[in-house]
């Protein structure tokens, strides 16, 4: 053999064995701090908000598979909360800040440890743009909107275990008013932790007043000046302390109805004669919602309150009107939760292992249809028709024969058809994450998504035990709807995955690869008075 | 690429040398090093901050103690995530396979002089300077265990940049001939621009241009070694 062959041989087994780079084995595993997508979107417009916490970003994801980053100036989304028309979206925002201006500090290491602070603003979104910002203190964090959806309350709610930081001084009890067709927000505040705000409406249907209930006292907000109306205390000697447990206003605005936690006393604020009233309850309430009588009084509707407690087996109604409490619903077992429709209520029991009984009283007639379901309720709702409920049944680990017990352990889906009056408790195969209810061409269905599951199981209510299995491109974590009537879904795909379901049609499309943009955020300080912003 | 394979490539070579009577002038080396990141963002793919690199270098003798020398050499380093990379309210999604594979190759092309000097016959010490073209492609892939999935998203840039180093040669003369055994150890700094990473499948639907991923450097320290021939 010549000496060039072999030097050519010798060549191309040294550059053949330095390529192939993905023949070879995993050389390392790591395991990454921040998520790169947060699964729990927020669906707006024609699209999903999706916040990036590695990217520190705001991604739209339409359902026509396209996608855009939105610019925040900078800023990083933390939370993110829809406006009531469906079609913005408010994008709570911070972002690190040098008090020191040298303009030769760019990155937040170049600022000196003292001087860098985090700012934050709400941002409201739009399509792709901000649209508008405001200055809201960061520990503001949960947002109540008014019915016609042009004022935003902003408030803290400490419940979401965040950590407050203090510059200087906070007022605990600030709640801020966000004019969100413009003006100026402005700060008001209401006591010590508030922890709910309601709207009343005038005559005229118009939101005028903002309620909100904090430790101790309920404030009364007029919305055209922001001025205090009236502040009720809800305790005459200074040392006790009471907090709101629930409360709810009447149909007509003029009463709030408030419910103290560890107290059978219900309060009654009248909004308008700035008077409060007792009423002594059996008990201590754990749910109340508004409903209507229809022709109870010699065909003449009547307006109540319906008042549910964890261990009494009755629903009270509390005549609005009156604020008189009127023949009670006299059930077997404890609910702790209602659905009201126009004619009926659901009623069941959330909190109690034992209580499986659904209520379907007809609020005209006090008829009572009882179902009784095989586990405990961990969630029920009514489809779009009304003709059905679907439960999510949670395990148990009381049982009784064997086969009782193979149904106890696992996760079910109650099916209550309210026409026919029946009720089917199905076994599921995994923990579902999310179920959602649709009409298509005359029949009713039931999608139910399980953890780890790469399938959609589409149920037909009308026949439960029949069951079509959509495949999915990844196991899904969560399902929603959007303002137009589809279904967006997540999945759990580290790159981004969201799929948007037609149920007009039940096509499908899927979307994926945006956790991938802005993988590799610019360190730099954002909004410096020197920098591009 | 194994240091004995390497070896093994240049004693072959070697072997069929023939017999000459002027110093060898070019060479020819398999070489093995890495270049440094220094961008936090490398982490991603790999949890080093820096790249290995295998390839070939040729220099090509030129007056005196110049050489111009033209190297290749890449590198793919994979990475596997477990942990669940999707923020939800669940408290952690059960999983049996990598949640996400990460891979980067890069790709140098080098060329530039050096300037040797040889203390004794058998040892050289020599800085040098190179131009260096960096070409960078990323390779992401959640969900491994199915061949074509919608997210396996690929990402390619190239950025211009440098070498500076300086190293030793070293030259043993087993027999008096024109092709002679070689290795050499150099170290030294390498710099590039930023690779702007983006992927031609991620639209953005407001600017029809490709979402761009972000931007990676390679700035650091550099080192290679190698082992070939002087012909």
């Amino acid at each position: 053999m010549s000496s060039t062959p072999r030097i050519l041989a010798a060549l191309t087994i040294g550059v053949l064995s330095a390529c192939n780079p993905w023949q070879r084995d995993i050389d390392f595993y790591l395991d990454s701090g921040d998520a790169l997508w947060d699964a729990n979107v927020v669906a707006a417009g024609d699209g999903v908000y999706v916040r990036m916490p590695q990217a520190k970003a705001l991604m739209r994801v339409q359902s026509d598979g396209t996608m855009s980053t939105v610019d925040l100036k900078g800023a990083e989304p933390t939370r993110i909360v829809a406006t009531p028309d469906g079609e913005s979206v408010l994008v709570f925002a911070d972002w690190p800040y040098c008090e020191d201006t040298d303009p030769d500090i760019v990155r937040p290491e170049d600022c000196p440890e003292d001087e860098l602070v985090t700012l934050s603003e709400l941002a409201l979104v739009k399509g792709s743009a901000r649209t508008a910002a405001y200055d809201v203190p960061p520990h503001l964090n949960a947002l109540a909107f008014s019915a016609d959806g042009k004022t935003a309350v902003a408030y803290l709610d400490y419940s979401r275990d965040m950590e407050i930081e203090v510059d200087g001084l906070i007022d605990l009890g600030e709640v801020m008013f966000i004019p969100l067709e413009g003006g100026q927000p402005r700060s008001v505040s209401v006591g010590f932790s508030p922890e709910k705000v309601l709207f009343s409406t005038n005559a005229e249907g118009v939101d005028d007043k903002a309620v909100i209930f904090s430790r101790s006292e309920v404030v009364v907000v007029e919305l055209a000046t922001l001025e205090t109306l009236v502040t009720y205390p809800l305790v005459l000697d200074a040392d006790q302390v009471v907090d709101p447990q629930d409360a709810v206003l009447t149909a007509d605005g003029t009463i709030a109805l408030v419910a103290i936690d560890n107290s059978s006393d219900l309060y009654e604020l009248d909004l308008e004669k700035y008077s409060i009233d007792l009423e002594e309850l059996d008990s201590e309430p754990i749910a109340m919602a508004n409903a209507v009588l229809p022709g109870i009084d010699d065909g003449t509707d009547a307006q109540v309150t319906l008042i549910a407690y964890p261990d009494l087996p009755k629903v009270d109604v509390l005549d609005e009107n009156t604020l008189e409490l009127r023949e009670p619903f006299e059930l077997e077992e404890p609910v702790t939760d209602m659905l009201v429709t126009a004619t009926s209520s659901l009623m069941y029991n959330r909190r109690n292992d034992d209580a499986k009984d659904v209520y379907d009283i007809d609020l005209a007639t006090y008829e009572i249809i009882e179902y009784r379901v095989a586990n405990p309720l961990d969630s029920l709702q009514l489809a779009p028709g009304e003709d059905y409920a679907v439960g999510i049944l949670r395990p148990e680990y009381d049982s009784g024969n064997s086969l009782d017990r193979y149904q106890d352990e696992h996760w079910g889906l109650a099916v209550i058809d309210l026409v026919a009056e029946k009720e089917t408790s199905l076994v599921l195969e995994n923990e579902p994450v999310g179920v959602a209810l649709l009409n298509r061409d005359d029949e009713t269905y039931a999608l139910v998504l399980m953890q780890g599951h790469d399938h959609l199981l589409q149920v037909q209510l009308s026949e439960p035990t029949f069951f079509i299995e959509v495949e999915l491109e990844a196991p899904p974590i969560e399902i929603g709807d959007m303002q137009d009537g589809r279904f967006y879904i997540t999945h759990d795909a580290a790159l981004g995955l969201v799929s948007f379901l037609d149920p007009a049609t039940g096509d499908m499309t899927t979307t994926g690869g945006f956790a991938s943009a802005g993988l590799f955020p610019e360190a730099i300080l954002p909004r410096q008075p020197n920098s591009a912003e | 690429m194994s240091l004995p394979l390497l070896a093994l490539g240049a004693v072959a070579l070697s072997s069929s040398a023939q017999a000459a009577d002027d110093r060898p002038a070019h060479e020819f080396h398999l070489v093995t090093g890495s270049y440094a990141s220094g961008d936090r963002h490398f982490e991603f793919y790999s949890p080093l901050n820096n790249i290995g690199s295998s390839g070939a270098r040729l220099g090509i003798g030129l007056k005196g103690p110049w050489t111009l020398t033209a190297g290749y050499t890449r590198r793919t380093v994979v990475s596997e995530y477990f942990n669940s990379l999707v923020e939800s309210n669940n408290d952690e999604l059960d999983r049996d396979d990598a949640a996400l594979i990460t891979g980067f190759t890069g790709q140098q092309v080098t060329l530039g002089p050096k300037f040797q000097i040889d203390p004794k016959p058998w040892l050289g010490t020599y800085i040098t300077t190179q131009g260096l073209l960096f070409m960078g492609t990323s390779r992401l892939d959640d969900d491994p265990t199915t061949d074509d999935n919608r997210n396996q998203l690929k990402a390619f840039d190239w950025a211009p940049g440098f070498v500076a180093a300086a190293g030793v040669q070293l030259n043993p003369q087993i027999r008096r001939s024109p092709v002679q055994l070689s290795s050499f150890l150099e170290m030294g700094y390498n710099w590039t621009a930023a690779l702007k990473l983006t992927d031609e499948n991620i639209g953005e639907h407001g600017t029809n241009e490709p979402a761009s991923m972000g931007e990676l450097t390679f700035r650091g320290y550099y080192l290679q070694a190698g082992v070939g021939i002087k012909f």
